[in-house]
């Protein structure tokens, strides 16, 4: 799947992310929102709260917790999916989950709940980190306090080679996956899975690769965020006299 | 020990706001020597080398003694529930509302305050482990007959609360009305009447203009006000 010149099926280098676009706050229900456009993924994140936990038995004393449903709408795939929650949708909500709760400082808002809800609009590979990088755009839109940003990327092993931010047709015919997600002014990962084969040295080339993208993509999210808040800022600058 | 942002510049959490010997305040925290914003917003640094970031989007969390505007949500049998724009929801316990007590098994609790009623009220106790209690039983405070509620971001009425207070009372003596500011960014306007408009008017300057001189621009135009 790697043509002569080097150059991957979609044209990229092995080294390229898909053009990726971020906007935030275009939902007005929710507390905080994003959509994030990745190659042809386009997936929208919804925050809620912190707001009252129903049902209560489910708080926690001394902390906030996050709900998250990953979901992928009927025709987001070539193929209808069918609405219900699918066992991998289960899991990647939970995986998803898990990977923004370090960053979230939870302690601020005993009993109480953040709800996220990801729907994915279009699918095509790479849809639990794109969902990741922009919930936490999402979070940090809703005004939570967190530590710091998360951002996701995958990485893969295609004919042998090493390449960065995997498509549908490389994820199912390439032969590894590695999505890696952290926290990158802190150096901290905060989701890593692997499936297929890397040997040691591949697998620590591989999540350097992972980090340089993390950090273009890292940029894309904090121009996003303030973007939005940079014509607010100017809106209230205006004056109305 | 450098600070990497100007004050008054926009920040992101995660970002490393300096570096060394500061005092991390509201919205920075300190992991060894560097000094983390936690939220998206505005980064303020104090003369004492204070570092503080208000956020954009404030959450409000009720503190004991903060006024705040309820509205009212739910009617039980000895209390109500008070939607105070906050996560936790404020009980207001029939001891806190009325002066003498009351049959509760005779009386119904809908006849002082129904659901949708806009009380002024003020926090007399809050833990985290239950949700605030309110009180009503004291002057400026209880139900609210007539007026208009307004809304801001919570983190522009801490600022007005900071700076601006001079400012509204002077709307109210000059437009002859009474303005509440609730610290969870609700506020009511009453016995306006007539001159409605024009408060509404100052009012939105005085909570969204915060460009360099607007206070003394807007210090200026409430003077030419007239009732």
């Amino acid at each position: 799947m790697i043509l002569e010149d080097g150059r991957r099926v979609d044209g990229r280098r092995p080294d390229e992310l898909r053009p990726t676009t971020i906007e935030v706050g275009i939902l007005k229900n929710a507390d905080g929102s994003a959509l994030i456009r990745q190659g042809k993924n386009k997936i929208i994140v919804a925050v809620y709260g912190p707001r009252e936990l129903h049902p209560r038995h489910l708080a926690l004393p001394d902390r906030a917790i996050i709900r998250c449903r990953y979901h992928m709408v009927p025709f987001s795939v070539p193929e209808r999916k069918s609405p219900a929650p699918t066992r991998r949708e289960i899991e990647l909500s939970k995986v998803i989950r898990e990977a923004l709760e370090p960053a979230v400082i939870l302690s601020s808002f005993p009993r109480t709940t953040i709800d996220v809800f990801i729907e994915v609009l279009q699918a095509d590979g790479g849809t639990r980190t794109a969902s990741i990088t922009a919930a936490s755009v999402a979070l940090a839109d809703a005004g939570i306090p967190m530590r710091d940003l998360v951002t996701a990327v995958a990485v893969g092993k295609v004919d042998g080679t090493l390449v960065l931010d995997l498509n549908h047709v490389e994820d199912q015919y390439g032969d590894g996956d590695m999505p890696v997600a952290m926290m990158p002014s802190l150096g901290q990962i905060t989701l890593l899975q692997a499936d297929g084969n890397f040997t040691l040295e591949e697998f620590k080339r591989g999540l350097e690769l992972a980090m340089q993208g993390i950090r273009r993509l890292y940029e894309i999210q904090k121009r996003a965020l303030k973007e939005k808040y940079s014509s607010l800022a100017l809106e209230l600058r205006k004056g109305r006299s | 020990m450098p600070i990497f942002f100007k004050s008054g510049s926009i920040v992101l959490p995660g970002d490393v706001i300096a570096e060394g010997n500061y005092r991390a305040s509201e919205g920075v925290t300190r992991t060894d020597n560097k000094y983390i914003s936690l939220y998206l917003g505005i980064l303020r640094i104090g003369k004492s080398g204070s570092l503080s970031v208000i956020p954009f989007k404030h959450i409000y969390v009720p503190e004991v003694g903060d006024i705040v505007v309820g509205k009212v949500r739910d009617v039980g049998v000895t209390s109500w529930l008070i939607d105070i724009n906050s996560p936790y929801p404020a009980v207001l316990q029939l001891s806190e509302a009325l002066s003498k007590p009351i049959d509760v098994t005779k009386v119904d609790l809908r006849q002082y305050l129904d659901i949708g009623d806009v009380i002024v009220a003020k926090v007399i106790e809050f833990d985290y482990l239950r949700d605030p209690m309110l009180t009503i039983k004291e002057s400026r405070l209880g139900r609210v007959t007539e007026g208009l509620l307004l809304e801001f971001q919570p983190f522009l009425v801490y600022k007005v609360l900071e700076s601006r207070l001079k400012l509204i009372e002077e709307v109210k003596s000059k437009l002859k009305c009474d303005i509440i500011v609730g610290k969870n960014g609700r506020v009511v306007v009453m016995g306006a009447k007539d001159r409605l408009l024009r408060v509404v008017d100052v009012l939105m300057m005085i909570f969204e203009d915060f460009s360099a001189g607007s206070t003394e621009r807007i210090r200026k135009y409430i003077s030419k006000l007239r009732d």
